[in-house]
């Protein structure tokens, strides 16, 4: 529709306002100020105006090894949990999505149910299962097969991948629908125009499902990686970082720059160092899915 | 372009107009009430805002407390406002402050009047205080409210007085030492005896010392009875690679080791109580109002000890407290102080504590025979009496994340003693000259 009248326009530009002006004050104006932040010396405790300092908070967290150790832990949680909850959300969406396959609702529901939960409330049941200690759920069956008990949350190798298991299990139902959805989009026809042919199932998923769902994919793929470079809850809920800083990740690091040591410079440095990671992973993410687009036709 | 141009200009207008607004109307609202009350007494509204007071009935005491208070001073009305410790109430308070919002009076947890009197955010209560208050303030309050550090115009001076204080002490199972023919603890009990009735208590799914490396009060005051500081005087310099350190750190590391749970290296302190609870802990170092609760189950009532802290060279106990500032924004200083001196009354002062179930800041309200006649009571307040509070810096949390991470590497053995503490202190060296 052309809007040639003025005073149309701006009525529709009034209209618009009320969102214009709460991106502007709750998005724009703390992401444009957090960028500026980035480049100052600002400690809201110890002093009450931003200094000028350049790089400085830039450099520091490169010499800084705890950032560094937050950055290798998130990188860590991404590959662990990314690729896994994806194949499994595709394997449960496959399986919920067989046309013999009774009680789908009831199914789809169960897979779903994590998604809703509030992540404090599971972390602290996660704390409670995976508890070290003798009153822990996971261990005290582990032993009732003869298996030594773990150390979980409480062993630095453990720790993380504890979290992880968590994060999986979660997120598995949301990618299982957006995947379930991809699934009913693909018309009957394609598969029946191969129905007489002699094609096994693998085959069938993949020179069809498997290309077919690739949008799908790249979205999964894309909100996903955003997602998980961010993870923060289980683990401030879990293991607060520890034992050492064997848990600690990027936004972990952040938040106890920014909300503990009250260092806002470093904690908006860091902030802007991940959006950059994140805005070419993105950028890339969309390059490739151009790359191939996918039509039914 | 020019279009977005425009619109961002009509945008920027209509928040101008709106703050305009906003501040036009307060002013009015002020006023009539102020030429109201003019005849008789200038109305002083003073505001005063809690850090926490989230436990059970605590705000609607002190909301009560404050009634009390308005009725005793009609020309003070107060505006009080508690925040639950969940809502994180100092970050809130120091927004409040760069924004020159802040409330009057402030009751924060220390040592966060420390780090408010490093930035001159608080006014020295010296100017106040009365000769009566000064004698009847608990020599560890008086002790610790003192401000030492950057700020050259509070060095020396008193900066907070407590609304209540708390402090963690040995508490233990009778039962289990009995059991297990350890003798209870004594008053004069050594690190060495400690150790050796805790790893005797370790047996048959029972942990003699619950314990967990994940807080800095659970291993500080080993360090602290040999002497060790985590900062120098001047709070420029960590003091840690003593060998004082490593000595209370090897100590701490072989309890958690042998006689506290699996997991002891970052468990939550929720789990060693229920642990107590469960009677698979004997000992453990824990506050006053969790032993109140045990205290409530029947099984356990007669089995609850109080024991002190052992100690060989210096006896301490890990201590804090709730404590009230005034801040340097106020324009009320005098009315936010009579309130003040209204909550450390002995009389309200036992009322509140009765109610959150702390311990009071004046020695008149803990002779009350409420705590004297009450062995649990009792123990705590003996235990406050040697009570030490954490460091004072304005980087304070910064060093906990620090020492947490390193005394954690060093239980779990990813590092030994002498290079966590060598890390831990170049980490916190770095974060005090940041």
């Amino acid at each position: 529709m052309i809007v040639t009248n003025r005073k149309e326009k701006v009525g529709y530009y009034l209209f618009l306002l009320p969102a214009y002006l709460i991106f502007a004050v709750f998005i724009f104006w703390p992401v444009v100020h957090s960028l500026y932040l980035s480049f100052f010396k600002y400690n809201i405790v110890t002093i009450t105006s931003p200094q000028f300092v350049g790089l400085r908070n830039y450099l520091y967290l490169l010499k800084d090894e705890v950032f560094w150790i937050s950055c290798k832990n998130t990188l860590f949680f991404v590959i662990g949990t990314v690729p896994v909850k994806m194949f499994l959300g595709l394997l449960a969406a496959m399986l919920l999505n067989r046309k013999d396959l009774k009680f789908k609702a009831f199914y789809r529901t169960c897979f779903y149910i994590p998604v809703v939960v509030s992540m404090v409330a599971i972390s602290i049941v996660w704390m409670l299962l995976f508890n070290p200690g003798p009153n822990g759920v996971v261990n005290i069956l582990l032993s009732k097969f003869g298996i030594q008990p773990l150390g979980w949350i409480a062993d630095s190798k453990l720790a993380l991948p504890t979290v992880m298991l968590l994060v999986i299990w979660k997120d598995l139902g949301y990618i299982m629908v957006i995947y379930l959805a991809g699934l009913m989009a693909i018309p009957d026809e394609i598969y029946e125009a191969v129905a007489l042919d002699p094609v096994s199932s693998w085959q069938k998923f993949w020179y069809i499902t498997w290309p077919l769902l690739k949008p799908t994919t790249i979205f999964i793929l894309i909100t996903q990686v955003i997602d998980s470079f961010q993870v923060f809850t289980p683990i401030y809920v879990m293991t607060e970082g520890g034992p050492g800083y064997s848990s600690t990740t990027i936004v972990n690091y952040l938040y106890d720059k920014g909300f503990r040591e009250y260092e806002m410079g470093i904690a908006c440095a860091v902030a802007y160092l991940l959006f950059v990671v994140l805005l070419v992973l993105t950028i890339l993410q969309n390059k490739l899915s151009k790359a191939e687009e996918v039509s039914y036709d | 372009m020019r279009k977005f141009i425009a619109l961002l200009v009509v945008m920027a207008l209509i928040i101008g107009a709106m703050a305009g607004c906003a501040t036009k109307t307060s002013q009015k609202e002020q006023q009539p009430s102020q030429e109201a009350q003019q005849p008789t007494q200038p109305q002083v509204t003073i505001k005063f805002w809690q850090a926490g007071g989230d436990t059970a009935g605590a705000a609607e005491k002190m909301s009560e407390l404050i009634k009390k208070f308005e009725e005793k001073h009609p020309n003070i009305k107060v505006e009080y406002m508690a925040i639950p410790w969940a809502e994180e109430p100092h970050n809130k308070f120091q927004t409040a402050i760069v924004s020159g919002e802040v409330a009057d009076l402030l009751i924060v947890g220390s040592p966060f009047d420390h780090v408010l009197a490093s930035s001159g955010a608080i006014i020295p209560l010296d100017q106040f205080i009365d000769e009566e208050l000064k004698k009847d303030l608990m020599d560890v309050f008086s002790r610790e409210g003192i401000y030492h550090g950057k700020n050259k115009d509070l060095d020396g001076k008193l900066i907070s007085i407590p609304m209540f204080g708390d402090v963690r002490t040995i508490v233990y199972n009778k039962d289990i030492f009995k059991k297990a023919g350890v003798p209870e603890p004594t008053e004069s009990w050594t690190l060495e005896e400690f150790k050796q009735n805790a790893l005797k208590l370790t047996k048959d799914g029972v942990y003699g010392f619950g314990t967990s490396g994940r807080y800095a009060s659970q291993w500080l005051p080993f360090v602290w009875d040999k002497g060790g500081e985590i900062l120098n005087q001047e709070m420029t310099e960590a003091t840690i690679t003593t060998p004082e350190w490593k000595e209370a750190w090897e100590y701490y590391i072989e309890l958690i080791n042998k006689a506290s749970m699996p997991g002891s290296v970052n468990v939550n302190l929720a789990e060693i109580q229920k642990l107590f609870a469960q009677e698979k802990v004997a000992m453990f170092v824990t506050t006053q109002d969790y032993v109140e609760e045990l205290m409530k189950d029947p099984n356990l009532k007669d089995k609850i000890g109080v024991g002190q802290m052992p100690h060989d060279k210096y006896q301490t106990a890990f201590a804090g407290a709730d404590v009230f500032v005034i801040t340097k924004q106020s324009k009320h200083p005098k009315e936010a102080w009579e309130l003040l001196r209204f909550l450390v009354s002995t009389e309200n002062q036992l009322e509140y504590c009765k109610t959150v179930g702390f311990l009071p800041a004046v020695k008149s309200a803990a002779s009350d025979p409420y705590f004297t006649n009450d062995p649990v009571k009792k123990g705590f307040l003996q235990a406050l009496e040697h009570g030490k509070f954490y460091v004072k810096s304005d980087k304070a949390n910064g060093i906990t994340t620090i020492l947490r991470a390193e005394i954690q590497n060093a239980i779990t053995g990813k590092k030994s003693v002498q290079k966590a503490l060598e890390d831990a202190k170049q980490a916190i060296d770095l974060l005090l000259n940041s």
